[in-house]
């Protein structure tokens, strides 16, 4: 028999899981509130997901074109979420972005400058104007390690490679404590909170084509799950246009967005710039028709319009697949982006380092001579934890989420850069309505036994059980499912046999089988994380099924195009009392009439209105 | 294809042994794709660190062939195919488990480095300014990746 009792306990006011951009925001942010403040994450600080961040953040300070202003912000955000984002947040977003970038400035960012000695910044896909902030390619190293190095000064306390299993819950149904694992010995501790933040990132290791890391098991969606939190969103998985496609083994490395940025340019294997066939209407009259035009554009003409390679992701996504499909394809099979013909070698060395230095190294390609092969990579997940905007709580009281595990800011497809943004801004407010919360709560809850032995029990029965399925060979299965019946093409008869292998896997999984001791045990980390990469994978797949239409990041072959019937709806998932998936269409807020106006009035009507804003503040 | 010989150390700082394995490598392959590999169909519990496998997080710092190394940045046919590739930790550091080594002390050191004070001249209502030509020294200093290769001597 297990005795909890001897277990390690610890306590902490808020306590946060995931260190990555969002996390460490919050953890900053509920410290500097004087409530006592832990952070757990399942590899080391300084070393998730956002470290990877490439292009930049996006906000709209204005310092490379005056023109910029909160509302364009918006309004992009708007467009390249195709209308579906949760309207409160992205104004949120694209208010409070400024001051976060430069507040990380004051911590100890060193941005690349203008020439002016202001934070320089870059064009991206969908944003009107340069409103990346960046170092070089290495944006998110610099957002990670500085955000790192203020926590620490700021007395957060860490708890690396400590993997969270499963929320523990009081009476109510409230949020109280957290069972984890030290991945180094396999003892188990508890974490006792007042309340839990959730910054755990998103679950793209579902896909065998995909940028992230191994970190991408979805397990924030699956714990807020099993603790009856609901999902939103989750048929929006975001495929980068732009993934390595060559060697195999590197298949799926992202090639960051800058490089279009830069000015790189998309080629098929007839050497036609195929994006100026592939223009939807919705921006048709924001977009260059010509390469001329492109031309001036990247010249810095301020009266060109963009060219065609910086449309949103869904729809550069799409077009590659298409060229492939019809056989206009590279050797490899993606397109060819080249940006040798656009830029001096000099410039994409001393802009694009870490490009270069990738495709010396992993694919002896010299890119300031060759075109790269680029083709489509699993890469954001726009869906995840149902929250209240203002304050980030999801409907499991006392659990608030921030950054790619929760839903809603980014609708059905992201803008590039909004995500280093986005956990500035919600990691704050994480952070503080979680102190908020935590100071208004007078003791802990007790912690309740019983869900304790069982989420122990659960985790180590795939250490203990005699033999059974090998957790590799189920990730794998897994994943070529998802690559084949959940990609960026949906129909309805794959999406059904996606589900129907995703339920075979699940049976699979009640067997699955660790071999070894618990100390640092990679196969047993992986099984653990099965679990919450099934539950999502689940989720995703049935939720496109039910979205009956082909909206951003979300394409069905058998439902072309929007349909303004699913603009009125949210897809929410939750554990229903039968312990099986429920999924609901729930309607969505009336939006601020004042919002609306803003994302729908034409780019010279509110280019307009705020020159005129301007000179009344003078 | 062909097959490669592996000689990878399981074990932890107290005691262990190498142990070999063979498997197919395929063109561009890194080694951390064959450790991968190894531990996918022969040893599922060989622990090793990674996140980013492109070269950004420095988790995945190694010896190979008594080189301090990137597993992810080292490409297969930086090898002779009929060489046996060694895998160690990097020495400097105390095992935990195979290829895991307890790197806590740079963290403490971490804690000991002075918060950054800028110039309070130097701010503006648009951000402080700083130019380009000022930050480039800073801006090198600031790519290190914490992979610790550098304190393997
Ligand atoms: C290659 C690449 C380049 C990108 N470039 C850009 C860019 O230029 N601009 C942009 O805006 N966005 C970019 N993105 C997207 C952006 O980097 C991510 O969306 C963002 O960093 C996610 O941050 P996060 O704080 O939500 O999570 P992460 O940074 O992923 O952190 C997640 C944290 O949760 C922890 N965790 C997860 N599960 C558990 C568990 N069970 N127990 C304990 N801890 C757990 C992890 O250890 C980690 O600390 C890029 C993404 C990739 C992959």
């Amino acid at each position: 028999m297990l005795d909890i009792s001897e277990i390690k306990t610890i306590e902490h006011d808020v306590l946060i899981v995931g260190a990555g951009g969002a996390g460490l925001s919050a953890a900053i942010e509920a410290s500097s509130r004087g409530v006592s403040t832990g952070i757990v994450m399942k590899s080391m600080l300084g070393k998730a997901h956002t470290v990877m961040a490439e292009g930049g953040m996006a906000a709209a300070l204005g310092n490379v074109d005056a023109r910029d202003h909160w509302k364009i912000h918006f309004r992009d955000t708007m467009r390249g979420g195709k209308f579906l984002n949760v309207w409160r947040m992205a104004e949120l977003h694209a208010t409070i972005a400024p001051e976060r970038v430069k507040l990380l400035e004051e911590w100890g960012a060193v941005f690349d400058r203008t020439k002016k000695g202001l934070i320089n910044q870059r064009n991206f896909g969908g944003h009107r104007y340069p409103r990346l902030a960046h170092v070089g390619d290495r944006t998110g190293l610099e957002m990670i390690r500085t955000l790192q190095d203020h926590g620490i000064h700021q007395g957060i306390e860490t708890y690396m490679e400590c993997t969270a299993l499963d929320l523990l819950t009081d009476e109510n149904g409230a949020a109280c404590g957290i069972v984890c694992m030290w991945r180094e010995t396999g003892n188990f501790v508890i974490f006792r909170a007042k309340s839990i933040v959730f910054a755990t990132g998103g679950g793209g290791r579902a896909w065998e084509v995909t940028s992230n890391s191994w970190e991408y098991t979805g397990d924030g969606y699956g714990m807020a799950y099993e603790a009856g939190a609901d999902l939103m969103d989750l048929e929006f998985n975001q495929f980068h246009p732009t993934g390595m496609v060559w060697p195999l083994s590197v298949r799926g490395i992202l090639v960051t967005e800058s490089v279009r940025g830069e000015g790189g340019i998309l080629l098929n294997n007839e050497g036609t710039r195929f994006m100026f066939n592939y223009v939807p209407d919705r921006f048709r009259a924001e977009t260059a028709d010509t390469k001329e035009e492109a031309a001036r554009w990247l010249a810095g003409d301020p009266d060109a319009r963009r060219p065609p390679e910086l449309l949103t992701r869904d729809v550069v996504a799409r077009a590659i697949n298409e060229e492939v499909k019809a056989g206009r394809g590279s050797p490899h099979g993606g397109a060819f982006l080249n940006i040798a013909t656009q830029r001096s070698a000099e410039d994409i060395k001393r802009k694009l380092p870490s490009m270069y230095h990738q495709f010396k190294v992993l694919a002896e390609l010299d890119i300031t001579k060759e075109p790269m092969e680029v083709g489509p990579t699993c890469h954001y997940f726009m869906g995840g934890i149902k929250v209240d905007a203002d304050t980030t709580m999801s409907s499991v009281p006392g659990l608030f989420a921030c950054g790619e595990c929760a839903a809603g800011m980014h609708g059905a497809n992201r803008l590039g850069g909004n995500s280093l943004s986005d956990l500035l801004v919600f990691g704050y407010l994480s952070g503080k309505n979680a102190a908020v919360y935590a100071q208004n709560m007078s003791s802990y809850a007790e912690v309740d036994p019983d869900q304790v032995t069982n989420i122990i029990r659960n985790t180590t029965s795939i250490l203990n059980r005699e033999s059974g399925a090998n957790p590799y060979n189920l990730h794998a299965e897994l994943e070529s499912n998802m690559q084949a019946n959940v990609g960026i093409i949906r129909t309805k008869s794959e999406l059904e046999s996606g589900i129907a292998q995703i339920e075979a896997l699940k049976k699979e999984y009640e067997t699955v089988k660790a071999k070894g001791a618990s100390q640092f045990n990679p196969g047993w980390h992986e099984a653990l994380a099965l679990r919450n990469l099934l539950i999502t994978s689940e989720a995703v797949a049935r939720a496109a099924l039910l979205r009956e239409e082909s909206r951003g990041a979300h394409t069905r072959a058998d439902f072309p195009g929007e349909q303004k019937e699913w603009l009125q709806y949210n897809i929410v998932i939750n554990k229903g009392n039968n312990g099986k998936m429920a999924l609901k269409k729930v309607e969505r807020f009336n939006p601020d009439p004042e919002l609306v106006r803003i994302a729908e009035s034409s780019i010279e009507d509110l280019e307009k209105e705020i020159v005129d804003e301007r000179k009344g503040d003078v | 294809m062909a097959k490669r010989k592996f000689r990878i150390y399981r074990g932890d700082n107290a005691k262990g042994e190498f142990a070999d394995y063979e498997t197919e490598v395929q063109e561009g392959m890194v080694v951390l794709d064959v450790i991968h590999r190894i531990q996918a169909e022969q040893a599922n519990d060989l622990a090793v660190r990674w996140n980013c496998k492109a070269g950004k997080c420095g988790s995945c710092s190694m010896e190979i062939n008594g080189k301090p190394k990137l597993a992810c940045m080292t490409r297969m046919n930086e090898y002779q195919e009929d060489q046996t590739i060694t895998v160690t930790t990097l020495k400097t550091f105390p095992v935990i488990k195979d290829l895991v080594t307890d790197v806590s002390w740079n963290y403490e050191q971490n804690k000991k480095i002075k918060p950054v004070k800028l110039h309070p001249q130097a701010k503006s209502d648009r951000g402080y300014v700083m130019y380009q030509e000022d930050v480039d020294r800073v801006q090198e200093f600031r790519k290190c990746i914490e992979c610790y290769l550098c304190q393997d001597i």
